[in-house]
């Protein structure tokens, strides 16, 4: 593998892009969840009191 | 074809981009598939190896002094020339892996190395030999490569850059047709939340904007020599920023609830004209460095008509960036304007 990487280090990149979209995607995953609990949250306080839209 | 695989990309990505709509929450499949298509795009920009095709290496061999690159071809036989020779001399035949009636003559000088055997579809490092019309072998890169994108002059190594480079500067042109659209529905309607998806349309399609400059100046510092140029591409999109970046001046300098929506709006409409005009239109008419200028052969590798300047290959990845970031852009666009949702309606239940 060590050998394979340093012989091709065009994969060295490919392995520092997919660490970076993988990091990107856990942090918008969280943000989706995040955001529903807050919509759930403000549904089930503020139901009967009129939304803007 | 070229057109259709990539027009495909980008009409899908815009229609799965209003599925179920364009500020509900995107489904866990909606989600996933994004994903995975992101990461289909990275191994197709990645994974293959590039290789050329006998015409393009010779068109830039004849262009570029002690020009060497990837050549991709089949061995179809090696015959050993003269033996006095030291080091030993080998004449290989040939061919175009794809087209096999394509033959040409390659040089090795001294022991060919195992790989070179008879139906074996290499990719080396070769020079061209124009007094004796030939190819002279330096070194293997591949053996048998499965995938394999086309060598471009300009380009090199760095046309893998075009599947993410590309998508950014679209999903930024994609981000303002939206803005205006939304802007034209609140114009009519005067609901509100037209005005707030208009706004984090334009928000997001200035980041894109942006992410498009600064991978075009990393690229250009190592083509061109330096990280700007005021080459016409480069003029253009800071144009189109700068006229963004007013957007936002405006939006940010006016209280007024119901004039900011409708001052923005107006705005939105009227920066959307120049949008074509300065993405599509200049930089194709003016001389330039950046691929698809005027005085670029063939009208740039996408628009260019020459046969095998995209590969299937390369079609696809192009298509699948195109579709990925289409997609990612949806999905970023929904959660700030869900994000913008929520933190108005609190910000006035606590005003109230």
């Amino acid at each position: 593998m060590f050998e394979f990487l340093s012989n091709n280090q065009l994969y060295i990149v490919l392995f520092v892009v997919l660490i970076i979209w993988i990091g990107l995607f856990i942090y918008l995953i969280n943000v989706e969840k995040k955001i529903e609990t807050i919509e759930k949250l403000v549904d089930s306080q503020f139901k009967n009191k009129g939304d803007e839209k | 074809m070229k057109g259709l695989i990539i027009g495909s990309g980008v009409i899908l990505g815009l229609v799965l981009g209003f599925v179920p709509s364009i500020y509900r929450r995107k489904p866990n499949w909606w989600i996933i598939l994004t994903i995975v298509l992101l990461f289909t795009t990275v191994f197709l920009t990645f994974v293959p190896f590039i290789g050329s095709n006998f015409a393009t290496f010779k068109f830039a061999a004849r262009n570029i002094p002690n020009f060497t690159g990837p050549l991709y071809f089949q061995v179809k036989d090696v015959i050993l020339l003269d033996t006095n020779n030291n080091p030993k001399t080998f004449k290989v035949i040939i061919s175009n892996p794809r087209i096999s009636a394509v033959i040409d003559t390659m040089f090795v000088f001294g022991e060919p190395p195992n790989e070179f055997q008879a139906k074996q579809k290499l990719i080396a490092e070769v020079r061209y030999n124009f007094q004796l019309h030939h190819f002279e072998y330096i070194r293997t890169i591949a053996v048998n490569p499965l995938l394999v994108l086309p060598f471009v002059p300009q380009l090199g190594e760095q046309i893998r850059i075009m599947n993410f480079h590309v998508p950014c500067a679209w999903v930024a042109v994609i981000a303002y047709l939206i803005s205006l659209v939304f802007s034209i529905r609140f114009l009519k309607s005067r609901k509100f939340e037209f005005d707030d998806i208009s706004s984090a349309s334009a928000f997001l399609g200035t980041i894109f904007a942006i992410l498009a400059t600064l991978t075009g100046m990393l690229w250009a510092k190592f083509n061109w020599g330096s990280f700007w140029n005021w080459d016409p591409r480069q003029t253009s999109i800071f144009v189109l920023l700068l006229i963004y970046l007013a957007y936002f001046v405006l939006r940010q300098s006016i209280e007024n609830k119901e004039l900011k929506a409708r001052l923005s709006s107006v705005y939105s409409i009227v920066a959307f004209i120049t949008v074509p005009f300065l993405v599509f239109i200049m930089p194709r008419l003016l001389e330039g460095n950046h691929p698809g200028a005027a005085n670029s052969p063939n009208a740039g590798p996408i628009l260019s008509s020459q046969e095998g300047t995209l590969n299937l290959l390369q079609t696809f990845g192009f298509s699948f960036g195109f579709l990925s970031f289409t997609m990612l852009f949806f999905w970023l666009l929904g959660l700030k304007i869900r994000l913008d949702h929520v933190h108005k309606f609190l910000l006035r239940r606590k005003n109230v």
